[in-house]
């Protein structure tokens, strides 16, 4: 140290010590107040009660980089303040900044710094008085804010009235009251409560003079920045899905066709199968097409119609199959009349080859709970306690109309690429939300 | 363009490919002609 270094120093009341473990030079600002000096270049941790600084906890790592210097003063609250100690303290879930300011004539301040966000800390001597719903202040009511944490020191430089060194830890809870907070920290041997109040990163940087690089809002505005970039990604992807759902149509459309039409009715008796009906010829214009077979019946209930499609090449004589089942139930309970099932079927029959396809069906009605009998004369015998099914069970043939259709359009192909392409992006949105 | 929206434009590509074929080969995961028979017992109302 220089002569006029030492001069300024004895004008200031500043004490210089070198640090035991690395030799650096440390300055005590708060001369007979500090109890615990932590070293600015090798994060020791000093006992500063003794007349020649004695080493508490040896560290050789590097210390921790601090947006606001050891040593900085600056304006706040109409007093200018010295930062002389800094603190990186964390819970079960976040890590933070905690300076200490001085003030020879006010005493100290806390500077807290949380993802940008700064308090500014007093030290409350009137303890406040806890009830059943938090804690009252000063005539005002503070709410919990949380469990309570254990809150443990990682970094220490600096100076600081009370010894500490990194690992050390205390139990802390904190209460609030719109944007004011009480924190009380709780040790062995005391309890400590301190008031903070939010004050703007603006305000800190100005007050102490901090390269904007260095602050921490700085920071989390480039990490809102990037998150706006996620955003304009991910409407991306929603546009890359729609791009790719509607060329996924336009495919299918396009490879679908062309239409050929073949319709044909049925009577499918009751009790029996009616076999062999023709239909109609289909003609199959491309390598492979899908058909559709769509069966309508009319005017039936508490029935079913089971239907049997072969699709037989005139070429080769194979047949493809296929089934149907139109069903359609009625009627009337506590809560009212009751409707199920429909009239209709549609089967779709997959891969199917070029050439002409004859289409024959078989087809047979039932009723429901159950089938009457149909005796070998065309006499019908009715179950034994059947009379009470006598309306459902009434033998006929139902009429199915049967509408056969190369061409068919796969929908549920096109949904399921639909589900695919929007399910990356919603995955996203969804994982936003639940982290936001 | 990030990587991210790289690998979902070449999944949507895929998807759009795979659409393609399906569609030229008339294939479906939902087509009946290789329905389960046992299906057919499956008949009567559900209403309780």
């Amino acid at each position: 140290m220089n002569g006029d270094a030492a001069k300024r120093e004895a004008a200031s009341g500043a004490r210089s010590v070198a640090c035991p473990a690395c030799g650096g030079r440390i300055v005590a600002r708060a001369t007979g107040y500090a109890v615990t000096l932590g070293c600015a270049h090798c994060g020791s941790a000093l006992d500063a009660t003794r007349p020649e600084v004695e080493l508490i906890a040896r560290h050789k790592r590097a210390v921790a980089k601090f947006p606001l210097a050891l040593g900085k003063r600056g304006y706040l609250f109409d007093q200018y303040w010295d930062v002389i100690g800094a603190l990186k303290r964390k819970d079960a879930l976040d890590i933070w900044n905690e300076y200490l300011l001085f003030n020879p004539y006010v005493g100290y301040r806390w500077l807290v710094e949380y993802k940008g966000d700064w308090q500014f800390g007093t030290m409350v001597l009137d303890v406040p008085e806890a009830d059943a719903d938090g804690i009252v202040w000063r005539g005002e009511r503070f709410t919990s804010a949380g469990p309570d944490q254990q809150v443990t020191a990682t970094c220490v430089i600096g100076e600081f009235y009370w010894r500490i060194k990194a690992g050390d830890q205390v139990r802390c809870v904190s209460f609030e009251r719109g944007d004011v907070s009480l924190s009380c920290e709780v040790t062995d041997e005391e309890v400590n409560w301190t008031q903070l109040v939010p004050i703007a990163a603006r305000e800190v940087q100005t007050a102490f003079a901090i390269d904007g690089r260095k602050m921490p809002g700085r920071r989390f505005a480039q990490q809102a920045h990037a998150a706006t970039g996620a955003a304009d990604d991910l409407l991306a992807m929603f546009a890359v899905a729609g791009i790719g759902a509607f060329l996924a149509l336009v495919v299918m459309l396009l490879l679908a066709g062309p239409v050929s039409r073949t319709v044909g009715s049925v009577n499918a008796p009751y009790g029996k199968t009616r076999e062999g009906v023709l239909i109609g010829t289909l003609e199959i214009k491309r390598d492979w097409q899908l058909v559709s077979l769509k069966a309508q019946g009319q005017d039936f209930d508490n029935r079913w119609v089971d239907i049997d499609y072969s699709l037989v090449d005139r070429r080769t004589g194979q047949a493809i199959g296929g089934y149907g089942l139109a069903e359609r139930y009625s009627g009337v309970d506590s809560d009212g009349s009751w409707v199920e099932g429909s009239r209709g079927a549609e089967t779709l029959l997959g891969h199917v080859p070029r050439g002409t396809y004859d289409l024959y069906v078989d087809a047979e009605a039932h009723a429901w709970p159950i089938d009457a009998t149909l005796n070998p004369d065309g006499s019908v015998s009715m179950p034994p306690d059947g009379s009470q099914l006598s309306t459902w069970a009434q033998p006929d043939a139902i009429t199915m109309t049967i509408v056969a259709e190369t061409g068919a359009l796969p929908s549920g192909n096109w949904w399921t690429v639909l589900v695919l392409l929007l399910a990356w992006p919603m995955a996203i949105l969804w994982w936003r939300h639940e982290n936001d | 363009m990030n990587t991210r929206l790289k690998i979902f434009t070449a999944w949507t590509a895929l998807l759009v490919a795979g659409m393609a074929m399906a569609s030229y080969f008339a294939w479906s995961p939902y087509t009946d002609d290789e329905r389960d028979p046992g299906d057919r017992t499956q008949t009567g109302p559900n209403h309780k």
